[in-house]
């Protein structure tokens, strides 16, 4: 018989045991194998989010600062590329200075910096016509452009021509013209308040948006009409490079505007020159938009990039 | 095999079953601790306030409430407007959209917050809370976000612009760059945990 005999050390008891402890020891592992993928998928959806942060933060304020000083100044390109350079240098220092605190490194490479040259055109009178510096109705601002950003104009109804849509051209209601072969063409006029029609290629103007408000502030090349999106409104539709920017019965608008491009200067028989004069409406040099290379590091993340300002420009 | 040995064998298995069995009720009565146990907060809740404190200071930042609540500035009062004497909110978030965003975000829903800006003071980075209620948690998250300030920006009252509040003074934050139409840079640190 397989009997181990009297001092067999209670065998079975021993083996219980073990499988018990065993068992705990299981447990155990199991626990720390949990509680380590739990601690190690934590937070994995943070990488990237500061850097994106960041681009997004120099875009905007590069963009603003092009944008203000372009209001700002009259004077030479030289002093207003002096002015930008030293305010995006601002920008850098503090952005740097601010990351740095939270252990990651944001930088915008100063040495390769480029701001391209431009015109601005500006009316900065609010209860002047749309008319030349010396009172014409219809008139040319600039030819040949080959692109165009943040053209605003802000008007108040009370000026305008009361028409409707498919009479607007021949009410005589005020029209800016983009033209370069083929023409497409925005008139703004009062039919229950500022309303804006689209007309491509000379046809039958076409109702985009309306205001009720006595006053609007529209945005040709954003689209917007103050600051809510307008269906249908699209820059320069249908029209290729090198156009030309006209008004069409500027006696019937009264209000202010901005335009600004990049090429080539606008036309000096029908505008003031910013630097003898700045009434309106006048031409200034201006910036058109900046390149910058960006550069962000973090202990989990590194990111480059060149980004182009250019705020209000078309897409 | 002696006979009087069979009933210590028999206690023997008895024994080493029981021991058995309660190895096993133990092994299935313990839980994982993982941190997700924790009393006061656990880790997808504060995933969530993550992204709502980012998501809330985005939105803020796009629709122009952020730079109105930066530069809603009483300049008699040397404060921000509707300011305590401690010099910071306690009670909520500022009387402007932001504070409202910020109330009905957050505090309405049990969670504290504490805002606070960082900017240039003229010769290193200077801290200013604009609500503080209390010492944050071991499991608070935080948000951050920046606004460009111009030296043609207005005042939340319309009554002049910061370049000139900050010439006399009058504004918490100095120009930091005077060749140009930048006024400073301000960063807006959001920090909510649960109460």
């Amino acid at each position: 018989m397989a009997d181990v005999g009297p001092d067999r050390g209670q065998l079975i008891l021993v083996t219980g045991l073990m499988v018990a402890v065993a068992m705990v020891a299981l447990v155990l592992l199991l626990n720390t194998a949990i509680y380590t993928e739990n601690l190690a998928s934590r937070g994995i959806d943070q990488s990237g989010r500061e850097a994106v942060e960041f681009r997004a933060e120099v875009v905007d304020g590069v963009g603003g600062l092009i944008d203000e000083e372009n209001a700002a100044n009259d004077e030479d390109y030289g002093t207003l590329e002096d002015r930008v350079e030293q305010g995006i240098d601002t920008i850098d220092e503090l952005t740097a200075r601010r990351n740095a605190y939270v252990g990651s490194s944001a930088a915008i490479d100063e040495s390769t910096t480029t701001l391209t040259p431009g015109w601005t055109i500006r009316q900065t009178e609010p209860t002047r016509s749309f008319t030349n510096e010396s009172g014409t109705a219809d008139w040319t601002l600039v030819t040949g452009v080959s692109s165009a950003r943040s053209v605003t104009i802000t008007l108040d109804d009370s000026s305008l021509v009361d028409t409707t849509a498919g009479s607007a051209r021949s009410a005589g209601a005020f029209s800016v013209n983009v033209t370069a072969g083929s023409s497409w063409e925005v008139f703004i006029y009062d039919d229950g308040g500022v309303t804006i029609a689209i007309s491509v290629d000379g046809n039958t103007p076409v109702e985009a948006c309306s205001r009720s408000e006595p006053s609007a502030t529209i945005d040709l090349t954003r689209g917007t009409v103050d600051g809510d999106r307008c269906a249908g409104l699209d820059w320069a539709e249908g029209v290729g490079g090198g156009y030309a920017i006209t008004y069409a019965n500027g006696t019937a608008a009264n209000g202010t505007y901005s335009i600004t491009l990049d090429s080539p200067q606008p036309e000096a028989s029908n505008l003031n020159d910013a630097t003898s004069t700045t009434a309106s409406p006048y031409f200034a040099p201006a910036v058109y938009s900046a390149t910058l290379e960006l550069r962000f590091e973090s202990p989990t993340v590194t990111y480059e990039e060149t980004v182009y300002v250019a705020p209000g420009e078309p897409s | 095999m002696t006979v009087d040995r069979a009933q210590a064998h028999t206690l023997e298995g008895f024994m080493a079953a029981l021991l058995i069995v309660s190895g096993v009720l133990f092994a299935l009565d313990a839980t994982a601790v993982t941190p997700l146990s924790a009393s006061t907060s656990n880790q997808h809740i504060q995933n969530q306030q993550r992204h709502v404190a980012d998501d809330l200071l985005a939105t803020a930042s796009a629709n122009g409430t952020l730079r109105t609540a930066l530069v809603d500035w009483n300049r008699s009062n040397d404060g921000f407007r509707g300011e305590p004497d401690d010099g910071y909110f306690t009670s909520g978030g500022p009387p402007n959209a932001f504070g409202a965003a910020i109330n009905e975000t957050f505090r309405d829903r049990r969670v504290a917050v504490n805002v606070e800006i960082t900017y240039w003071d003229g010769s290193s980075m200077t801290q200013r809370p604009i609500v503080y209620m209390g010492s944050p948690s071991d499991n608070a998250v935080t948000a951050s976000r920046s606004v460009t300030l111009y030296d043609d920006t207005n005042l939340a009252d319309g009554s002049t612009n910061v370049s000139a509040a900050g010439a006399t003074d009058a504004f918490y934050a100095p120009d930091a760059s005077p060749g140009s139409e930048l006024y400073t840079v301000v960063e807006v640190r959001l920090t909510a945990w649960r109460m």
